[in-house]
């Protein structure tokens, strides 16, 4: 075999029709598998235009040619037009469920249609079958994963399922793996409440068998090897991503009151250092993961006593915390659990926060709007009540739930100025007048302000470009090759799919390998690297389909008119014509229209996408 | 297959558990057809798969859960040491495996080892 399990599994929830299907492994080979497959089926089996939250538009489950093999850290995705930005979404999550699914048997699970009634899916191996899920409505994603083992009879199966706020279609509602991990950006979760399936439920007893088993195992046990021995990885092991905390605020990175500053003066009790004195209990990993870059955390006393969250992850700590304002670790850890429970994306419901919490200081928003409760920044018990009234959408949180974007446009009153995102998906936790090239980063990510297609900081910082030059921080010339380079191979590695910790230690030239030597394909290099180019034009072309266009990569005007109050980066901007420098490099660089922003149709047909290019040209 | 397995007893404790190799092993009294008995060489409990008929009886009485059908061969099986070296020892990169041959008759199943561990680590929750 190869590196595949070697079927899709096909269900459709109106007619409750289930079919397996053959992976056709030399289709996937243009695509590599993972998020590039995944989003060749979702051109190919979505009409243009599909309503997000229609049933039509498709949840797929996508695992890699990697994923649930002996090569460490991998994970898989769950791809989707996303009802918060209407573009292609991949959200990606660790646990032990992708492994799960393709030891069941499947690489790809897709999920189309509506279910009348609420469902769940039941995957044991070969026997698949869709189930009622009335019984599980309304539960919290904790107590849904606990009952679906016990009624399967089975503390080892692997639950992927939705919380109130998911049923409830809040537009960035998040998938919930293994209690504590979520595919969480872009609604993932929303566009399953919208076709009525609660949960998928998956028990699988079989293996990954790969072309070449003893040299994978090899090459496995050097990349096992790497991990362990790198020493960047030393603190990522010990404090997650926490660790970035300090680095990030004392940088201008991090995101402070609503991207009004990016220096948070206590950014120190969100820290790694500090969750290790204070909440951790013991270390936790994802399926065959050496990093363990996981922490059970347990708020032991005072006032958010018996929270147990996994994390305080370092994009949690920004959003819902530095960017609320608020410097109280308990606080923002019984935020972070509240949200895995209710089935919201921190980072999302953190902005929306944020945001209504400066409209409220701002008088926009009055006290008879927000139900009485004190949104200011810093109000970390209003934060947190806030966070169930989105997740019911009740009051205020009713309006919230729909995003900063719509949010903002309902609002009115120059509230759009201030409304901190990128194509409708809120911006994480790496701000963006201290590095600026990150700007253009989020503005031409595929799903929206994301940081984990590019992160062009660290070119910013001192890393070599991949020209070999070194970049000027503030300077716009020549910041497009960086990030074209972070998205083109991004998209390769989160085809196989790797986790964006251990790419550093294990090395593009060592996945490589054993993507050849799980499948047999002869990658090299250039094609890998080619491979991603292709991926990201095409996911630009589904976007296109879709309605995105040039006018929709850009940035809140606060970044471009705001200068920000403290930190190293005190009085910056990111001057507008720096910016629209950018984005043209950038659009020459990838062969995209500088007036529409669509792919040429010679940059399709050199990729080997004539017939996307056909079939976005065709009038 | 793997024969040492995680299993999610309280939400967020993830344990391995793997055969405690009893001094008096229940799915030794349970077998019906004597497949399992203590090998001479390396001291592990195990079954001899010709023998076996996959009755299920052994994996019932196991209070570890550390026996188990195979899915497709349809025998029991369980950790066997590797024939004396395991592997799940080497490879474990925080050290959490040891192999000592030592007496040890420690049957408490697994979810109370679970719940004793959660007791002792989330200590303040309610």
């Amino acid at each position: 075999m190869n590196g595949f399990a070697g079927k899709i599994l096909n269900v459709d929830l109106t007619s409750g029709r289930i079919l397996k299907e053959n992976l056709d492994s030399d289709k996937v080979e243009t695509y590599i598998g993972g998020k590039g497959y995944a989003a060749r089926l979702l051109w190919d089996r979505t009409p243009a235009r599909v309503d997000p939250l229609g049933p039509d538009n498709l949840v797929i489950f996508a695992t890699g040619p990697l994923t649930g093999t002996l090569c460490p850290s991998t994970r898989m995705c769950v791809v989707t037009k996303s009802p918060l930005t209407g573009t292609c979404n991949d959200s990606y999550v660790g646990g032990h469920f992708g492994n799960e699914l393709k030891f069941a048997g499947y690489d790809y699970l897709v999920v189309r249609g509506k279910s009348e009634k609420p469902a769940y899916l039941w995957i044991d191996d070969d026997n698949v079958e869709v189930r009622n899920a009335r019984w599980l409505w309304g539960k919290d994603t904790f107590e849904t994963e606990e009952k679906l083992r016990e009624k399967h009879e089975d503390r080892t199966i692997r639950v992927a399922c939705i919380g109130p706020a998911g049923e409830k279609l809040v537009r960035y509602a998040c998938v919930n793996v293994d209690l504590y991990r979520q595919a969480a950006r872009g609604g993932t979760g929303t566009v399953m409440g919208s076709k009525h399936l609660k949960a998928v439920a998956v028990r699988g007893t079989g293996t990954v068998e790969t072309k070449d088993p003893e040299r994978f195992e090899q090459l496995a046990a050097e990349a096992y090897k790497a991990i362990e021995t790198n020493e960047g990885l030393y603190t990522m092991k010990r404090w997650g991503t926490g660790r970035s905390v300090i680095f990030s605020s004392d940088q201008s990175l991090y995101p402070t009151r609503n991207y009004q500053s990016e220096t948070f003066e206590c950014a120190e009790n969100l820290s790694g250092e500090s969750m290790e004195r204070k909440i951790w209990v013991k270390r936790k990993a994802c399926f065959n993961c050496p990093i363990h870059c996981g922490h059970l955390a347990v708020v032991k006393s005072a006032e958010y006593a018996g929270t147990v969250v996994e994390g305080i992850e370092y994009e949690t700590t920004a959003l819902l915390g530095a960017d609320c304002g608020v410097d109280d670790l308990a606080a923002v850890t019984n935020a972070n659990m509240l949200c895995d429970k209710l089935g919201l994306d921190t980072l999302s419901t953190g902005g929306s926060i944020a945001f209504a919490m400066e409209c409220y200081e701002k008088g926009i928003l009055t006290d008879e709007e927000t139900d009485g409760l004190e949104l200011r920044f810093g109000n970390h018990k209003a934060m947190n009540q806030m966070i169930v009234k989105i997740a019911n959408r009740e009051g205020l949180g009713n309006l919230m739930a729909e995003g900063v974007r719509i949010a903002s446009e309902k609002i009115g009153k120059d509230s759009q100025r201030f409304a901190m995102h990128v194509k409708g998906l809120e911006l994480p936790g790496w701000a963006i007048r201290g590095a600026p090239s990150m700007g253009l980063a989020y503005a031409t990510a595929d799903r929206g302000g994301c940081h984990q297609r590019a992160w062009p900081i660290s070119y910013e910082l001192g890393s070599k470009t991949p020209d070999g030059k070194t970049s000027e921080r503030y300077n716009p010339q020549g910041k497009a090759l960086g990030t074209k380079y972070d998205q083109d191979l991004g998209a390769s590695l989160y085809s196989l799919i790797a986790c964006d910790f251990s790419t550093g230690a294990i090395g593009t030239q060592r996945y490589i390998d054993l993507l050849n030597a799980a499948t047999g394909w002869t990658y090299d290099m250039d094609k890998f690297m080619e491979a991603g180019e292709r991926i990201w034009n095409l996911i630009r072309a589904f976007n296109v389909r879709e309605g995105i266009t040039r006018k929709d990569d850009t940035l809140p005007p606060r970044i471009f008119e705001d200068p920000l109050p403290a930190g190293i980066a005190k009085g910056r901007v990111v001057p507008r014509k720096d910016f629209e420098r950018m984005l043209k490099e950038y659009y020459e660089l990838r062969g995209w229209d500088a007036n529409t922003g669509a792919p040429k149709y010679e940059t399709l047909k050199n990729l080997n996408l004539e017939d996307i290019a056909n079939q976005l040209t065709r009038p | 297959m793997s024969r040492i397995r995680v299993f999610p007893y309280f939400p967020g404790l993830d344990i391995a558990t793997v055969c405690y190799q009893c001094e008096k092993p229940k799915c030794v009294e349970a077998c019906p057809v004597n497949a399992i008995k203590r090998d001479e060489k390396t001291q592990a409990i195990s079954v001899n798969e010709g023998v076996c008929t996959a009755c299920g009886s052994c994996t019932q009485a196991c209070p570890a859960k550390a026996i188990f059908i195979h899915p497709t061969k349809n025998v029991a099986i369980k950790c066997d040491f590797c024939g004396g070296d395991p592997e799940c020892v080497k490879h474990c990169p925080e050290q959490a495996v040891e192999f000592r041959l030592t007496p040890f008759d420690a049957r408490l199943p697994p979810e109370q080892l679970a719940k004793d561990l959660a007791a002792l680590i989330l200590e303040a929750k309610k």
